[in-house]
């Protein structure tokens, strides 16, 4: 199935129209599509959003060959010659070009693939410790067919190519220290990624860099693993660091719900602190000036969207509850997921800033809480501690059954 | 089990030995939803009071803290504190005494609706089975001098154990061999995630867990067909008045006992591993490694193959010890903790 321009232009507006939960049922539909580029010009209008979602994405070919490539990719349009970037474009003809230099190679990692998504973590370490290497080894320079439609000049395949190569040669140790972000990623994992990627030069190394950067929760501690391998990186990293910060902060302050601003405040807090007390004495001072701003602003944000969120999903909800005959098991799931997520929210922007209005939002909660508890109906006593406690810790919610005598 | 802040636990750290001498030195697990109370179990000091051992956060020893050090460290959830409050006067807890004390926590909605359904619906089922066992024993023991007077107690004693493949009729599997079943598919799924394992490190720690589960299964297995085969045998002993019906009685509680003791700790660590789907099994193999029941030396003059613990627990003090409790925060851990009661109830 390809598209038709008018159905593309249709879809497009549809994306960018969709609700958060729609969204992935869509790119679920384009993932299906033979005509990649079609879809793929599609995908370009949501892609911000796209990462901040992160729907589960098929396990494909092309998909799984340029994963270790993120860090270099662009738009098309924001392509030029002589730049270290790979075009979104090129991943297509690129692809084909693999397929045909090695079919069995390519046909083995679409057979291991097929009904997987990138979720599956080990099944993605294990097809690319076969593919990358050998993609990185294996692919002779030539025109990729089909390079025209990339719309391409000829002369940008080679060292579109040559970059590629030079990640894929050592994207196995590059995808071991992307997967351990949440942990760093460590010092001696980042080290390994990096260094062989400083011998092939500055462009994969800035692409290495990159991809690690993004997902790191400690990203200064990348930027200085990659200073130290090459005298042109500490401009560039300090450049990437503030960049993924103010990054980081948009996306805060665009979130739309309290768990999405929960995970991206939780992520920019933790960089923050990780920054703060990373590199010399000059970067750290910088960087802490920096970051006042970024902690005011973002906190701010995230108590603003907690007092709506906390009347709206929580506490409206448990008044209409309460009020009813006794709560269905969706209605109580529901209040219980609400809360949760506020007190992700509270959780991560109260380590940015504004301790006090936090202190004071949930202070009312708890309260209004305490008074539906007074005359439960719809929802039990237990339930209503139990709001209190995802939402305060369990001593609120002990506090809730004391007050209605009936201590846990 | 959850990093927390080393110094707070570094007073309660206990010179245990890391496989104990008896099942009451080792205590019941108890199924707490706070994760900083992971892989908890609950006995009796020597004094006689109640305390909660806790495996050390390193991954090697153990910590002892009474109720009142855990409420100041561990952030014990309402569930905990309930079903704290239920079990913590039992002179000999058992691991029986525990699982009804969850569910009956659980069925008053302390850890969500989610377990509260599953505890009626184990609660149901336990009906169920002791209705069955009623009338198997009822069969078998018709006309058997002296059995009239203990049949009730019998029946309270096998509900959990059941009398033996076939003898139920229409009614539902009892819990422990449901547990055997359960942990054999556990042990089998290891063996297939280890295949696919990207680590050395994950493919030891599901050698050890696959280790612990299969050097477990047929020494519960043996212990229920011990008690089957003495529920089996006891009409006949009793109608030759070898047994008093009161011996006959403390027999089937101990043997009962033994099979419950063995798996005890098991269900969870199952729930755990069925709870984390693809993506999560690795730092749920290694909080499952942290948490594995080794049965004390107590069990090793029970009747079952001869199996060798010692060399298990040196292969695990070379997994890397739980340090995240699964990752996320500890929100999230609690619900996946109340996500656990309802698959174990």
């Amino acid at each position: 199935m390809s598209l038709l321009g008018g159905q593309a232009r249709q879809l497009r507006v549809a994306l960018q129209q969709a609700p958060d939960h729609a969204v992935g049922r869509v790119v679920a539909m384009l993932d299906g599509l033979n005509d990649r580029g079609a879809a793929d010009a599609v995908l370009d209008s949501v892609r911000p959003r796209l990462r901040r979602l992160q729907p589960p994405r098929p396990l494909r070919l092309p998909r799984l060959l340029f994963l270790p490539v993120e860090g270099a990719l662009v738009e098309a349009r924001d392509w030029r010659p002589g730049n270290p970037y790979v075009p979104r474009s090129a991943i297509a003809p690129i692809a084909a070009l693999l397929a045909r230099d090695m079919p069995a190679l390519a046909e083995e990692i679409e057979a291991a693939a097929l009904g997987h998504t990138l979720a599956n973590r080990a099944l993605v370490s294990q097809l690319g410790g076969l593919l990358w290497p050998a993609a990185g080894a294996g692919l002779r320079f030539a025109i990729p067919p089909n390079w025209a439609a990339s719309g391409l000049p000829p002369e940008a395949a080679e060292p579109i190519l040559a970059l590629c190569c030079g990640l894929w040669r050592h994207a196995v140790a590059l995808w071991q220290a992307r997967s351990a972000a949440e942990e760093g990623p460590p010092e001696p994992l980042v080290r390994a990624a990096l260094a062989p990627l400083a011998l092939e030069g500055n462009g994969p190394l800035t692409a290495g860099m990159t991809l690690l950067l993004r997902s790191a929760t400690q990203p200064a501690q990348v930027a200085a693993v990659a200073a130290t391998l090459s005298n042109i990186m500490s401009p560039l990293v300090e450049r990437e660091l503030t960049a993924l910060l103010v990054a980081d902060a948009a996306a805060v302050a665009e979130a739309e719900t309290a768990r999405e601003m929960a995970d991206t405040a939780g992520r920019l807090g933790r960089r923050l602190a990780d920054m703060e007390c990373t590199g010399t004495a000059t970067q750290r001072e910088e960087r802490r000036r920096q970051a006042v701003t970024l902690r005011r602003d973002t906190s701010q944000a995230c108590h603003q969207h907690l007092a709506q969120a906390v009347v709206k999903t929580l506490l409206l909800p448990a008044v209409r509850a309460a009020a009813g005959p006794p709560a269905a098991d969706e209605t109580v799931l529901a209040l219980e997921i609400a809360a949760r997520d506020l007190r992700q929210l509270e959780v991560a922007g109260r380590r940015l800033g504004h301790e006090a209005a936090f202190d004071r939002t949930l202070r009312d909660a708890l309260q209004q809480l305490h008074r539906l508890a007074q005359a439960p109906g719809g929802l039990g006593r237990i339930e209503l501690a139990r709001l209190a406690e995802i939402l305060a810790g369990p001593e609120a919610g002990c506090a809730l059954l004391a007050d209605t005598g009936r201590p846990a | 089990m959850l990093d927390a802040p080393t110094t707070a636990f570094d007073g309660f750290a206990a010179a245990l030995p890391e496989r104990q001498g008896s099942f009451a030195e080792r205590g019941c697990a108890m199924p707490f939803t706070a994760p900083l109370l992971g892989g908890a179990r609950l006995r009796r000091s020597p004094l006689g009071r109640a305390e909660v051992i806790l495996p050390a956060l390193s991954g090697r020893g153990f910590y002892v803290l009474d109720w009142s050090a855990c409420l100041l460290h561990c952030a014990p959830s309402l569930h905990d504190r309930r079903l704290w409050l239920l079990v913590c006067d039992q002179e000999n807890p058992t691991p029986a005494l525990v699982r009804a004390a969850a569910r009956e926590v659980a069925r008053q909605g302390y850890a969500g609706r989610g377990a509260q359904s599953a505890a009626d619906a184990a609660l149901r089922q336990q009906d169920q089975v002791r209705d069955g066992v009623r009338a198997a024993l009822g069969k078998r023991f018709a006309g058997v001098p002296g059995a009239a007077g203990i049949l009730g107690a019998m029946v309270a004693v096998l509900a959990q154990a059941g009398v033996g493949p076939g003898h139920l009729g229409n009614a539902a599997a009892a819990a422990l061999p449901q547990a055997l079943v359960a942990l054999e598919a556990f042990a089998a799924s290891l063996v297939v995630w280890a295949e696919m394992a990207s680590t050395p490190q994950a493919r030891r720690a599901a050698a050890v867990a696959q280790g612990a589960a299969r050097m477990t299964l047929p020494a519960a297995d043996a212990a229920l067909e011990a008690l089957w085969q003495e529920v089996e045998d006891l009409p006949a002993r009793l109608a030759r008045e070898e047994l008093r019906p009161d011996h006959a009685l403390q027999r089937l509680v101990e043997l009962a006992a033994r099979p419950d003791w063995l798996l005890d700790g098991w269900p969870t660590i199952c729930a755990l591993w069925a709870a984390a789907g693809p993506s999560g099994r690795q730092a749920a193999l290694t909080e499952v490694v942290a948490m594995l029941p080794i049965p004390p030396k107590e069990a090793d003059v029970w009747p079952g193959p001869r199996v060798d613990w010692d060399t298990l627990m040196r292969a695990r003090r070379v997994v890397a010890p739980a340090g995240g409790g699964g990752g996320g925060g500890l929100v999230q851990l609690v619900q996946r903790n109340e996500t656990l009661r309802g698959l174990a109830p």
